[in-house]
């Protein structure tokens, strides 16, 4: 993956993650088709996630942008009840695993 | 060609997606023509509205899935075009979360409308009850993102 669109996903999903909080507060307000887009957008946005998470298993990042999705990856993890609450994809235990964020037990 | 009005057009797509969303069976080639059709050039946005300039702000600006010099016009015009691609597919979406049915056009992402960091797929959801345009970006993971929403495939991408 190149470095360039490896920071683009990257600061994709940060923008996503910090509007996650102001949408949750409006989210049983929102028309049914907006939850249906934003939830088809976030499945996309979590595939860009693991998108990078492979180019980490396989060594094609640079150390500082390894540094920035283990980052990323932390918050993904702290918005878990959020994105319950939302029935929002969660990233894949797999991909946060690899990460060193969950232990492999 | 037969001269119909919106409201047969309507009648007989409204019809259609409650027939097939009911035994989830694939599209004929007739079926296939009336829904590329009617979703291309009666549901899809003619012109930019404030949904189609919040979807563009987002995927062509800040994600950059499109070329950076593409108007909210030509996005929808490359919506425009995965709709009718014949090569492209549809899938509905079982309603499990939203009670509303979903279908999906889904097809290649052609030379003109790759951006920097495109995706391998166009896709774009409609409301299939409200018929009703939901958005429209490019799925990194293609053709699999669609396969895995757990619905059905009215007609397979080529």
């Amino acid at each position: 993956m190149q470095r360039d669109r490896a920071l683009n996903h990257l600061k994709a999903i940060r923008r996503e993650v910090s509007q996650l909080t102001v949408r949750e507060s409006s989210w049983g307000a929102l028309e049914p088709d907006d939850r249906i887009g934003y939830r088809a957008e976030w499945d996309n946005t979590l595939d860009r996630f693991s998108a990078v998470v492979q180019a980490y298993g396989d060594q094609r990042l640079d150390q500082d942008i390894a540094t920035q999705l283990i980052d990323v990856a932390r918050i993904l993890a702290d918005f878990t009840p959020s994105l319950v609450r939302m029935q929002l994809r969660q990233p894949s235990a797999d991909d946060l695993r690899r990460l060193g964020i969950l232990s492999a037990a | 060609m037969v001269a119909r009005s919106p409201e047969e057009d309507r009648a007989f797509i409204d019809n259609l997606l409650r027939r097939l969303t009911t035994h989830q069976r694939a599209l004929t080639r007739q079926e296939i023509r009336r829904l590329r059709q009617y979703f291309a050039s009666r549901a899809l946005p003619e012109q930019p509205t404030t949904r189609v300039l919040e979807k563009h702000g987002k995927h062509v600006e800040d994600d950059l899935q499109w070329p950076d010099d593409t108007t909210p016009d030509e996005y929808l015009v490359s919506l425009r075009d995965t709709i009718l691609n014949p090569r492209g597919g549809i899938y509905l979406v079982e309603p499990e979360i939203e009670l509303t049915w979903t279908i999906y056009f889904v097809g290649p992402v052609p030379y003109r409308w790759r951006g920097r960091h495109h995706g391998h797929s166009i896709v774009v959801l409609f409301n299939a009850e409200r018929l009703l345009w939901i958005t429209g970006f490019q799925a990194e993971a293609g053709e699999a993102y669609v396969d895995r929403q757990q619905g059905f495939w009215g007609h397979r991408t080529h």
